[in-house]
């Protein structure tokens, strides 16, 4: 049975009323339609109190049902509600149009009120029948009949028909064809997320044979930046971030996950196995690695490590979340309303919500989960061939160059050289502290210490003592106060590092920490020098408990007399890679670890002399320098050598060959270099979360107000009835759902894609509330239209690529989306779809934009994510955690956005500028704003001026010409060639520049240093940033921000 | 002055209040709201918004919020909640009778018992209102004639996470938008130079518990209400200044030709938001100015440093956003949201707590102070206080010197100031033990009610419909404190 005629005039005259004339205006339709008119203002107005909700209910009355609607008047059996065709003696008609406080509805607390217009409305449709129809929604769609038109002519598939029938009944027309150019720029961006290039605009435009569309279609379609693309909007629905979302949100390991879904955009998985992985991959037959993969969809939430939280509370809300978001992004359902209560619009009650989070509630999860925990259980080995085989390249070619430089053969230097050792010692010196010439050290500007060694000067401790030093003063320590050197000195497992400090300690009965990266703490990441207890010197690097290097000297240093103290380390990662020298003599070791394995001891907090922890809390065995005093602290970036640390500490140094390898040979000092790059590339193959079921589930309870420690009655795994009630064929479990989710009858599912995909395309869905297909959601602005996509879509076999292809290929996509003032007031919001869509650029496209414009694109696919620009500081003035307070860009600056590390706390700036949601929780739909921080991030992120100046060079390159030149980079940012006029504007522009850098050249020198790719002098400076202002300028146009 | 408030051009952003709006309130509603002609809404500035409300559900007391928010949990105990029985009970356990049950975080649940510890810092009596603070808070206590401490607050939270989401947003669970941008949303912008709702930032102890960007976020709102944090160093707003080398007068000169191309765009294309766009580009060129002047405290006399101490020289000081704060008011910013970390005291509390407080409290009470010789304290709304307060036993060991307290939800004491709460009041009571409240409570949700309020919006009737329903910032919850209000 067809239950949808839907009344199109109505449905038009509704669309635009409210533009212009005040609705009260607005004449009744002539069909009052139940779905279209007057369900949503019951469902808005009175399902509150008379609605599904039967705890909320009031008089006993409930409208969402017929049988409700229509029966008898709780007061006078005589009297029905609903009378059909009579509304002078409906009781309700009595309620809504009275003036009486205590009669009329709804009552003046709800501080809710109907409008004339909207009780005009309600009184017409009772007088004609108050005909009453199921929610359109939750019958299943059905392929509509394909609608008639006058200029079949205008028409290209069915699509067209749907729309151009609704536009001449208002006597309207599709607008001309969009510019090819145009065109290609509209479609380049909605399947690729980028912007064409010159050399396809140019082969389209050139193209003058049939179909040429089609095939640019399905050049693109078929290009690996598609899959990156609807991925990044995937990304939303499903809630991937790289870090854990609460507290100190640290980081986890989801990419693979993310890499996934790549991937199977790529590979055009039919959609019904994209849910089907994702929600059950792990319980199909024999499950592939990629299918269990698949399933990090529902791991994608935010998860907890505070210490104290109570674990039932959090493993209530991840359940919660995954109920939340398989309703919302597969069903566009609003579940979450009835997990304190039954739903207050839909027939979805508490029982339903608890039976739907019952599917999710069988995994063994923790909560909290431990403070380092990348990919908290259930977790899988990533399986990545290409990943594991470029780890093993990296560590055979590591073990190669390592043997090579520990094969090195010394050479006797030549006759006659000696070795500058004092101004060698000036190079790679990162931190120099004499500690002299200390007057008062609470007050930091008169210290006379560096800015970095202020930064942690702690004015509640007690004060550092400045006392003789070996070398002029030094400080004394008392084990509880220390310096704080500054967020510095940040090494890596594959840092070479030196450390150099006199000491005169005092016997103490815990170690004595000298100089520290802070490992007290969690008792990992970080690395240590200390004076044991016993007299010995100690280096320790430190990833873990058990990962970690500890090398320990065999001779002491003696208590009360000033030693000189170092600690070297090549960045092998191997405790044979530690040298300790004291008094300038190398030392024989003990070590007692030698298992740091390659693994990360980077750790962001303050470098602290004379102690190890900041906090007054110390429980560890290690302890702040007792009664120690500390004096020229030296702290370098490379492994300095026997005679450099001899040096240091005024004895005769010995043989300099090690001296002179290391600083006159060119071979070695090369071979090193491609060492420590290597090591940086050095990978362990991660963990990633996943689902799985638990040996026996947890009972799952209705639980009051939602409350996790409210259970009330228990519940099994189902599906509401209301939609389509679950199969008997069907297994209870996630698997089950997903085939309920992608069954024939299901009403939902296939309507919220392909309206997603509208949405997508067209700026806007043809449900302008995808994530609510109830009752309080908005009404399809083409039912038929979203029916026959619907239907189509499955018919295709879920084919993702093809429904986009007939979307795009569609006349109605094809317009041009210029706008003449009769239109824009006869359809500002272009909701009959006159004239083709305009979208501006996602946060995402923004940048990649600029990115592809410039040429810096790196096309790289896939892996960890990465860290572009972002301006300094900015997590640490949020953040506190171990090595996750300060973000470092790079290397891969330059890669696509859906690769940027996506921080849940605190998201990427930019991003979030352009309306990106932060990814908390699912999010189906993004607002667009125009705010004037989008201005300044265009204008001033060094990413769009780096591509600006870039981008200057780049043409300069390649033009002479500077009309042709500017002509170039208007196309590449616009897609088109600029008029006269813009041109002028322009080149106006670019002499004004031009003079004032003339006569400011020093600014066209800071402009051009912007960004960390050096600049190509292709002309001298004053052009480069005349012209580097220019294209910024194009870069800006509302033109460039829209496709 | 309410005229002058909504007088600024009207919501870019029409796609959003059609699509969403329109079903809730109906379109005779839509166009009234709208209040301009069509072509007046195209033209329509973005640099100023309108907010949903034509006009405020009630006559607002107050224009602006400055919110001193306290991260980490401060000690009700140690500050305004006096309690000299304690000091008799001085280390005996916590009876269950008053414990009841409450759930206790996972740092202390496991503790064999729960010493009472008395407040190590005495109290006194200020002022003509007789208000008790401790002798911590001592400029806060010569403000005790101004301000309404609230010792009743409770809240369900037991974490901070939680506990800071949910009074910055009415619920527990992030993804819901904070105060400041139901403000935004809700009253629109009031300032053509600079952003509606601003957040600063400070820090006290080291290593404090971490804040999140999300606690100025929209939420489902649109991103146009979000917070813009003001930092200290680079850039005080991300983005602001202009690149290395690139002088005013080339941006003016630039922005000058990029409108010219804009708009000649717009006479081709007919789209209307191009014209959105070019006002948007100068609003973020006054911005450029605006921000600096406003953040440059170079033209504030000695006497201003006097009044908020020597701490408001130093950028990103508590006492230095308190002065920001002043200035921002100064300039008719709606929504000033301040967060000061470290007051998250399980151990070491006394050492602590009186750090933290020679931080906070001169700053504090300066900004009243000198919102009130400056004439705006009448319509400015300042609140003090943290996410929840701390047990009145010690986390930890206690001694004669030393102890800490862990989170507790039950009760604790915040301030108010300024635009239309009554002045000298202590309002709400906790029994002799400090743990449980006794006498008019006030919860999270009932103090968002009251600050919307007081800025003339009913809490019930801001919604904003998602997914389905009219959501709020007060949730389901929240009745407005009418005893706290002149």
């Amino acid at each position: 049975m067809r239950l949808m005629p839907w009344p199109l005039a109505a449905i038009i005259a509704l669309i635009l009323a409210g533009c212009g004339a005040s609705a009260t205006d607005t004449a009744l339709p002539d069909i009052v339609d139940y779905n279209w008119h007057i369900k949503p203002i019951l469902s808005d107005r009175c399902y509150q109190c008379h609605g599904p909700d039967e705890r909320a209910r009031q008089a006993e009355l409930r409208l969402d049902t017929q049988e409700g609607a229509y029966g008898v008047s709780r007061d006078d059996s005589s009297l029905q509600i609903i009378l059909p065709g009579n509304a002078a003696s409906s009781v309700l008609v009595d309620h809504i149009a009275s003036d009486d406080p205590n009669w009329i509805m709804p009552p003046p607390e709800s501080k809710l009120e109907l409008t004339d217009h909207e009780i005009a409305l309600i009184r017409k449709w009772i007088d004609q029948g108050a005909e009453w129809k199921p929610h359109w929604a939750f019958t299943a769609p059905v392929m509509p009949a394909v609608s008639e038109v006058k200029q079949d002519n205008r028409t290209r598939n069915p699509i067209d028909h749907f729309v151009l029938a609704r536009l001449e009944s208002e006597n309207l027309s599709f607008s001309p064809d969009a510019e090819k150019a145009k065109l290609l720029r509209r479609v380049t961006f909605d399947l690729t997320g980028l912007p064409p290039t010159l050399d396809a605009l140019d082969a389209f435009l050139a193209d003058r044979k049939l179909q040429a569309y089609e095939r640019a279609v399905d050049r693109l379609l078929d290009s690996p930046a598609y899959g990156e693309h609807m991925a990044s909007h995937w990304l939303d629905i499903a809630r991937y971030a790289d870090t854990h979302g609460y507290q100190d949100d640290r980081p986890r390991t989801m990419w693979p996950w993310r890499d996934w879904v790549v991937r199977a955009f790529n590979d055009n998985m039919p959609y019904d196995e994209f849910i089907t992985w994702q929600l059950a991959g792990d319980l199909l037959p024999e499950a592939t690695y990629e299918q269990k993969l698949a399933t990090g969809f529902n791991r994608n939430h935010a998860i907890t490590q505070e210490g104290g939280v109570v674990p039932a509370e959090y493993i209530t809300e991840y359940v919660a979340d995954r109920t939340n978001t398989t309703a919302t992004a597969f069903l566009g359902l609003t579940m979450e309303c009835a997990r304190c209560h039954d739903h207050k619009y839909d027939p979805i009650f508490q029982r339903d919500y608890y039976s739907m989070f019952a599917f999710f509630n069988g995994i063994d999860e923790q909560a909290p989960i431990s403070y380092f925990d990348l990919s908290p259980v259930p977790s899988m080995r990533i399986e990545d061939p290409a990943y594991e085989q470029s780890i093993e390249q990296t560590i055979a070619s590591l073990d190669s160059l390592e043997a090579i430089v520990d094969q090195w053969p010394l050479q006797d230097p030549p006759a006659g050289w000696q070795p500058d050792i004092a101004a060698a010692l000036e190079k790679d010196l990162f931190v120099h502290l004499p500690l002299d010439d200390l007057t008062d050290l609470m007050t930091p500007a008169q210290t006379g210490l560096p800015a970095y060694a202020n930064t942690g000067l702690e004015t509640d401790l007690p004060a550092l003592e400045v006392v003789p030093g070996h070398l002029g003063q030094a400080l004394a320590f008392d084990g509880v106060n220390f310096l704080n050197l500054g967020e510095e000195a940040d090494f890596e497992w594959y840092s070479r590092f030196s450390l150099g400090v006199w000491v005169w300690p005092r016997t103490q009965e815990k170690d004595a920490a000298l100089l520290s990266k802070r490992i007290g703490e969690q008792r990992r990441r970080g690395y240590d020098f200390t004076r044991t207890s016993d007299g010995y010197l100690r280096l320790r690097l430190v990833q873990d408990e058990e990962q970690r290097i500890a090398v320990t000297s065999t001779v002491r240093v003696p208590p009360e007399t000033w030693t000189h103290v170092a600690a070297t380390y090549d960045g092998s990662s191997r405790a044979s890679g530690v040298s300790l020298y004291i008094n300038g003599r190398l030392s024989p070791v003990r070590v007692e670890n030698d298992q740091l394995n390659r693994t990360s001891i980077l750790n962001g907090n303050g470098l602290l002399a004379g102690n190890f922890t900041p906090r007054k809390k110390k429980r560890d065995d290690l302890t702040g320098l007792i009664g120690g005093r500390l004096d020229d602290i030296r702290v370098y970036t490379r492994t300095l050598t026997d005679v450099e640390v001899a040096h240091l500490a005024g004895t005769a140094p010995g043989e300099p060959h090690t001296f002179y390898r290391d600083h006159h040979n060119d071979d070695y000092n090369q071979v090193l270099f491609e060492l420590d790059s290597l090591r940086q590339e050095v990978r362990t193959i991660p963990f990633v979360m996943i689902m799985e079921e638990m040996e026996s589930p947890r009972t799952t309870f209705v639980l009051d107000r939602g409350a996790y420690d409210a259970p009330v009655d228990s519940v099994g795994p189902d599906t509401p009835a209301a939609i389509l009630s679950f199969p008997d064929e069907l297994p209870r479990n996630r698997l089950g759902l997903a085939q309920w989710l992608v069954h024939e009858d299901n009403p939902l599912t296939a309507r919220v894609a392909v309206n997603r995909y509208w949405q997508m395309l067209f700026g806007e869905g043809l449900v302008h509330t995808p994530e609510d297909f109830g009752s309080q959601g908005a009404l399809p602005s083409n039912p038929e239209l979203l029916d026959y996509l619907a239907v189509r879509y499955r018919e295709l076999g879920w084919d993702t690529k093809a429904i986009l292809k007939e979307i795009v290929t569609s006349a109605t996509y094809r317009q041009s989306n210029e706008v003449t003032p009769a239109l824009q007031a006869r359809d500002p919001e272009n909701m009959l779809l006159a004239r083709g869509p305009r979208v501006r650029l996602s946060a995402e496209m923004m940048r990649d934009n600029a990115l592809v414009a410039s040429g810096l694109l790196d096309p790289t696919m896939y892996g960890e994510p990465v860290r572009p620009y972002q301006p300094a500081g900015l997590w640490k003035a949020l953040a506190n955690q171990v090595g996750e307070n300060r973000y470092r860009p790079g290397p891969n600056l330059h890669r696509r956005s859906v690769y940027t590390y996506w921080k849940r706390t605190i998201p990427p700036p930019a991003m979030l500028t352009f309306d990106a949601p932060d990814r908390t929780i699912c999010t189906v739909e993004r607002e667009p704003t125009a705010t004037p921080l989008q201005s300044l991030v265009l204008m001033n992120d060094p990413q769009y001026v780096e591509a600006a100046r870039v981008m200057a060079s780049r043409l300069s390159a390649t033009h002479d010409d500077d009309e042709e030149l500017i002509a170039s980079a208007f196309r590449l940012l616009t897609s088109r060639y600029p008029t006269r006029s813009e041109t002028n504007i322009l080149e106006d522009l670019m002499d004004e520049q031009q003079q004032h850098f003339a006569e400011f050249p020093e600014r066209a020198t800071q402009l051009l240093s912007t960004g960390h790719v050096p600049t190509r002098w292709v002309r001298d400076r004053t052009d480069m940033a005349a012209l580097t202002v220019v294209i910024s300028t194009i870069m800006n146009l509302d033109e460039a921000q829209h496709r | 002055m309410e005229d002058q408030m909504y007088s600024l051009g009207c919501q870019m952003n029409r796609r959003h209040f059609f699509s969403k709006l329109s079903v809730g309130i109906g379109g005779a509603a839509l166009a009234s709201l709208l209040g301009c002609s069509q072509s007046g809404r195209e033209q329509a500035a973005a640099s100023a918004f309108r907010g949903l409300l034509a006009a405020p559900h009630i006559a607002p007391k107050a224009r602006r919020v400055i919110y001193l928010f306290q991260s980490g949990g401060p000690s009700q105990l140690e500050l305004f909640d006096y309690k000299p029985d304690l000091a008799r009970l001085r280390g005996e356990d916590l009876p269950s009778s008053v414990r009841m049950g409450q759930r206790l975080t996972g740092m202390t649940a496991y503790q064999k018992s729960f010493p009472l510890a008395p407040s190590i810092y005495p109290f006194r009596q200020w002022g003509n209102s007789g208000a008790w603070i401790s002798s911590l808070l001592p400029h806060t206590g010569a403000i005790a004639d101004e301000i309404c401490v609230v010792r009743s607050m409770y809240t369900q939270a037991i974490n901070h996470d939680p506990a800071i989401t949910f009074f910055q947003t009415g619920s527990q669970q992030p993804g819901r938008p904070s105060i400041g941008a139901w403000l935004s949303y809700g009253l629109g912008s009031s300032n053509e130079n600079l952003p509606t709702f601003c957040v600063l930032l400070s820090r006290g102890l080291q290593r404090p518990q971490p804040i999140y960007s999300r606690l100025w976020g929209s939420g489902f709102l649109a991103a146009l209400h979000q917070g813009v944090q003001f930092r200290t160093g680079g850039d005080p707003v991300l983005y602001l200044n202009d690149p290395p080398g690139l002088h005013t007068t080339n941006r003016r000169r630039m922005l000058e030709h990029l409108n010219q191309l804009n708009q000649l765009h717009y006479e081709s294309s007919g789209h209307s938001e191009i014209q959105s766009r070019i006002a948007q580009y100068e609003m973020a060129y006054r911005m450029q100015t605006s921000v600096p002047e406003v953040t440059d405290l170079s033209d504030e006399p000695d006497s201003t440093f006097e009044l908020y101490g020597e701490d408001a020289r130093t950028p990103g000081s508590y006492a230095a956003n308190c002065l920001l704060a002043r200035r921002l008011a100064e300039r008719d910013v709606r929504f000033i949201q301040l967060y000061h970390m470290g007051w998250d005291q399980h151990g070491d509390l006394p050492h602590d707590i009186a750090l933290q407080c020679k931080d906070t409290d001169q700053a504090s009470a300066a900004l009243v102070i000198d919102l009130k010789q400056r004439g705006l304290l009448d319509d400015t709304l300042v609140i003090w206080g943290g996410e929840f307060g701390r047990t009145n036993y010690s986390q930890g060991t206690l001694t004669e010197t030393n102890y800490g307290r862990d989170h507790h939800p039950r009760c604790f004491s915040i301030w108010m100031a300024g635009g239309g709460i009554k002045q000298g009041l202590t309002y709400g009571a906790t029994d002799d033990l400090g743990y449980n409240i006794v006498d008019n409570p006030v919860h999270v949700h009932d103090l968002q009610a009251t600050i919307l309020h007081l800025l003339g919006i009913d809490h019930e009737r801001l919604t904003y419909k998602h997914q389905g329903r009219r959501y709020r910032l007060t949730d389901v919850h929240g009745h407005v404190v009418n005893d706290l209000l002149v």
